[in-house]
């Protein structure tokens, strides 16, 4: 880690006049940005600390939640307002990281992580203007490790992919970001927040100024967010980032496979450049029948763009599978529950002990 | 004679001291000839308290204030300037557990907590969970279960499971427990004793030795019973 200067600043406004994130960067619950110093991947020359001025609270007004940017992932998953009405939140947060990351890690920060790609974490990795012309030759493809690389929204190039639980749930469920700069706030649908990588780019960027912070998020409350779920498939059963991963939700009119889909939220995860909204699949569900056939209809159609690198063809299927099975588990039975979440990712019966 | 601290050193230098200076010795081989080791450390070392903070908070009961660089994470106040060195070290990247403490009350991890953000703050490190020469009974559990080999994940296991008990997640059923435990890797693999533990402490299991019920079959016995 390089020598830095350490600011903590009295007010969040105060706070953003100093945030550049560049050369001043905000440190939150440090989860990711110092892991990230100490590879020398990011280098700060000032580390201006905002955890103590961002606030914290969960708000659930009529139609609305809001979370604000200081919340820990851990107690947004454990909130009275979260815990059993909003499966797929708390299944988002308490499926990523550990307890420990958890008890750490800030909303606003879990928002902004890098990709994990091993080698788009490494120093000696060139700048982009230097390097990009390898990234599309295909000998290259065979030095790198692309078991972390973008499936979708990568431009046929190799790009790290978005590696986050919490935003596929606020993609998926239409949130909106809440930016405080030093003089003005601003808001943007999460949707238009993330940004695919240009071609310059390894990675995604987004819509975040100089000077601005995020301050909080807020959910519009649906029928259909009480009725979801995030389903995650990663290479060990827990604290390990998502092979593919989706948040779904479902509102139906009528019961089982003859019920019509009168809307439907879908994002995936662990996939995308972005956190990964399917539009695709969005349409191909509202206002059609819940049959099987929809379902596989839909997740064919919401992959279909999909431009896996070499070895990563089974992540698509993976993201298929987990697309059916989320949205006839919505449809047959309703969210999972805590108990279910553990059986499934330790691989034995709920009851055993 | 202390017989303990007679074997830590070498030539009157502390372990930590020798090895420090073998490092100097060796980076030294690649400086002008006209410079020498203390030379060069001189300057660094001012650089990097060129910026001093002042940094007052409790570890284990125990009110201290110390001038630190910015950049000392948690992990390594502990380590390198309290000598606490009960905290471990695993992979210095949020990866493995091993580092885990109690700020506040909460486990985390030291390796990414920059010790700057701790003014005021209450840490618990392993060395603080025994009350005098009592363990505590996680710690009495991780004896009996013999829920460690090398031992070099127990100190994060420990001060994870107490909190994992805390927070309640120990004492309904076994997946809820290993989930909540997940954030701890053992490169030894002693997770099925360290689950023991955890729930024998929590109450959610009688008391044993989990040995106890073990039975090593001699390759006969184990072939007669189609194993
Ligand atoms: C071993 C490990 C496993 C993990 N597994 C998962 C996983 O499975 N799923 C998952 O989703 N995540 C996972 N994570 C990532 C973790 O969730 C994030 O690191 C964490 O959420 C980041 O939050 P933070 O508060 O610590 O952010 P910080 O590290 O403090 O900040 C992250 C970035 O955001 C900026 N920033 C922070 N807050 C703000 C703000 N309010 N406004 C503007 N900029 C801000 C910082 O400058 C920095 O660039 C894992 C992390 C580790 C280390
Ligand atoms: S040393 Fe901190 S998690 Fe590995
Ligand atoms: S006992 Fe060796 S790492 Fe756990």
């Amino acid at each position: 880690m390089i020598p830095f200067e350490f600011a903590s600043p009295k007010t969040l406004s105060e706070a953003s006049r100093e945030v550049d994130h560049k050369s001043n960067m905000a440190l939150a619950g440090g989860t990711t940005l110092l892991d990230l110093m100490k590879l020398n991947v990011l280098t700060p020359n000032r580390v201006v600390s905002i955890a103590p001025v961002l606030g914290k609270e969960v708000r659930l007004e009529r139609d609305t939640l809001t979370i604000e940017a200081g919340c820990t992932m851990a107690k947004l998953a454990d909130h009275e307002a979260i815990r059993d009405a909003f499966p797929v939140i708390r299944q988002s947060l308490i499926t990523a990281a550990s307890p420990q990351i958890r008890n750490m890690a800030t909303i606003g920060g879990n928002l902004l992580q890098r990709t994990r790609s091993t080698y788009f974490r490494h120093p000696d990795m060139a700048p982009p203007e230097q390097s990009f012309e390898a990234e599309t030759e295909e000998k290259f493809w065979h030095r790198v490790d692309l078991s972390s690389a973008a499936v979708l929204g990568n431009n046929g190039r190799v790009v790290g992919t978005y590696p986050g639980d919490f935003a596929n749930t606020v993609v998926a469920f239409d949130g909106t970001v809440h930016l405080q700069g030093p003089d003005n706030t601003r808001t943007v649908k999460a949707r238009d927040f993330y940004r695919k990588p240009s071609e310059k780019e390894i990675q995604y960027s987004v819509d975040l100024k100089p000077g601005e912070l995020i301050a909080a998020i807020s959910l519009p409350v649906t029928p259909a967010l009480k009725q979801s779920l995030y389903f995650k498939v990663r290479e060990r059963s827990s604290y390990a980032f998502a092979l593919a991963s989706v948040a779904a939700g479902l509102e139906l009119e009528g019961e089982g496979a003859s019920a019509t889909i009168r809307h439907a939220h879908v994002a995936f995860g662990g996939l995308g450049s972005i956190p990964w909204y399917s539009s695709a699949a969005v349409l191909a569900l509202e206002g059609e029948p819940a049959t099987d056939e929809n379902f596989e209809k839909a997740a064919q159609t919401a992959l279909a763009e999909a431009a896996p690198p070499p070895g990563n063809e089974y992540r698509v299927r993976l993201a298929e599978r987990s697309l059916v099975r989320s949205l006839r588990r919505l449809r047959d039975v309703g969210p999972y529950t805590d108990a279910e979440i553990w059986a499934m990712q330790h691989g034995r019966a709920v009851n055993q002990s | 004679m202390n017989h303990h601290a007679d074997s830590n050193n070498s030539a009157g230098l502390g372990r930590r001291q020798f090895l420090k200076g073998v490092g100097t010795l060796a980076g030294a081989s690649c400086l002008p000839t006209n410079a020498t080791a203390a030379d060069e450390n001189t300057p660094q070392e001012r650089n990097v308290l060129e910026h001093p903070l002042t940094l007052t908070l409790r570890i284990n009961g125990r009110e201290l204030t110390r001038e630190i660089d910015a950049r000392t994470t948690l992990l390594d106040l502990l380590r390198e300037n309290l000598q606490l060195t009960g905290t471990k070290k695993g992979c210095d990247h949020g990866a493995c557990g091993a580092c885990t403490v109690h700020v506040n009350g909460d486990r985390v991890l030291s390796c990414l907590t920059l010790a700057a953000t701790l003014q005021e703050a209450e840490i618990t490190t392993i060395e603080g969970v025994s009350q005098n020469d009592q363990l505590h009974p996680l710690q009495e559990a991780f004896l009996r279960c013999d829920a460690y080999q090398c031992g070099y994940c127990t100190p994060g296991q420990i001060m994870s499971g107490i909190a994992c008990i805390g927070e309640g997640h120990a004492d309904k059923s076994a997946e809820e427990a290993r989930e909540w435990m997940s954030g701890n890797l053992c490169r030894c693999s002693a997770y099925p004793n360290i689950l023991a533990a955890v729930r024998q402490t929590a109450g959610a299991e009688p008391e044993s030795d989990p040995a106890a019920t073990v039975k090593a079959l001699s390759l006969a016995e184990a072939s007669s019973q189609g194993r």
